[in-house]
């Protein structure tokens, strides 16, 4: 952002959240970094990666310095009409209660379907019983965790035919109807504005930041005519352009760089973090 | 539509990402494959440091070719991925020697079986190349 540029910054914090401050996707090439920087005060863990809940040293290292560990789900799939994971779901609550963590965050997608696991987050259609079919699996989930449970929106990869809500409306009429708490992903707002003209600001203004718990911020590349969200390169100026214009409607309680592949080297990645923080904090 | 139905055309999506059916109704399943095997690679090399590393600049293009051959496993998520990925590289003995402890603990993590071999004047360990 520039010099000059005048900002404004919403001075309220989503009002059921603690202050996280800023933090990071742990990740073994990363842990040494994390180690050294305690002004990341909070760090993110996919519960997949470790399972049995066998964590490494590290992660009790954190905890014990008073760093904030939130288990993060990829698996339990709060979107499968078949219903969810109920043991992926007990592994998350599992870290949550290992690490004193004030909630697990997963995602409004599905995962599998018909004995076929997709390996990754898979959008739902757009329609009211969709939305009655995760609304289920939502309450039935928070049922067994026993700390609040934060949904993340996803990117598009593709789009379901005969579309009856907005994205924002499906987000917000969820989060209402279940109590569950945000997980903002910004890049993957930006994935959507870019790849399928969905308007930021419209986006913003229709979901109830009043429930966000945290924020993602990742990097991504322009390829072939498609912004792919990769994890794996810089954070962009436009996807930071997100988060921007969220500062302007909330505090964001938290925010964290993911960060997963072609790992830069340690220079590099304070830098993107204190350009994160700048835009966090307004400047 | 029903629970039921949204069951069926969730299926039917899945069929048509994994299996490479084609499934009219949906605008941009090619560009989801290809984002998926992305992710399930990246989720795959996260869990195998060592494999990782080793492979290198082969990671990618072998990993491109097992994910063609071997859907996303039942069990285990990303770490059950990458114990998979470990097994076809040992069955095509390309598995780096550097990387067989990390390959072994992968399979007991997920829980597939491993024998203690005698080797020589010492013992091993060994992985069962079948299920």
């Amino acid at each position: 952002m520039g010099e000059d540029a005048e900002v404004a910054v919403a001075t309220e914090t989503a009002p059921q959240i603690a202050p996280l401050g800023l933090g990071i996707g742990w990740r073994a090439p990363l842990a040494m970094m994390i180690d050294r920087r305690e002004d990341l005060r909070f760090v993110e863990i996919t519960a997949e990666h470790f399972p049995g809940s066998r964590v490494p040293p590290a992660l009790d290292r954190l905890c014990a310095q008073g760093r904030t560990i939130i288990p993060h789900g990829i698996s339990v799939s709060l979107g499968s009409a078949e219903g969810i994971n109920v043991a992926a779901l007990r592994q998350l609550d599992a870290l949550a209660r290992r690490f004193h963590s004030p909630f697990v965050s997963e995602h409004l997608a599905f995962v599998r379907a018909g004995g076929v696991e997709a390996g990754h987050l898979l959008p739902l259609p757009r329609t009211r019983a969709a939305l009655e079919v995760v609304v289920e699996n939502v309450k039935r989930a928070q049922a067994i965790l026993t700390v609040p449970l934060a949904i993340e929106n996803i990117s598009a990869l593709f789009a379901w035919p005969e579309a009856e809500m907005t994205d924002a409306a499906f987000l917000r009429e969820l989060l209402e109807r279940t109590g569950a708490l945000l997980l903002l992903d910004t890049s993957n707002v930006y994935a959507n504005a870019a790849n399928m003209g969905l308007p930021v600001a419209e986006f913003l203004d229709g979901i109830p930041l009043e429930r966000l718990a945290y924020v993602h911020v990742g990097g991504g590349e322009q390829r072939d005519g498609v912004y792919h969200d990769t994890h794996a390169h810089a954070v962009t100026a436009e996807a930071l352009g997100v988060l921007a214009e969220l500062v302007k409607r909330v505090r964001p309680p938290g925010v964290m760089l993911e960060r997963d592949d072609h790992f830069p080297t340690e220079e590099e990645m304070s830098a993107e973090l204190e350009r994160i923080r700048a835009v966090m904090e307004g400047r | 539509m029903s629970r039921e139905e949204l069951a069926r055309k969730q299926a039917e999506v899945l069929r048509a990402l994994a299996g490479g059916e084609p499934a009219a109704a949906f605008a941009g399943l090619e560009h989801a494959r290809a984002v998926l095997l992305g992710k399930r690679r990246r989720e795959a090399a996260l869990s195998a440091p060592q494999l990782t590393e080793h492979l290198g600049e082969r990671f990618a293009d072998l990993f491109r070719e097992y994910a063609a051959q071997v859907g996303y496993p039942a069990r285990g998520g990303p770490v059950g991925d990458a114990a998979a990925f470990g097994r076809w590289l040992q069955r095509r003995r390309a598995l780096p020697h550097k990387a067989l402890a990390e390959a072994a603990r992968l399979r007991a993590a997920v829980g597939f079986p491993l024998q203690i071999v005698r080797v020589g004047r010492g013992i091993g360990v060994a992985m069962r190349l079948g299920r």
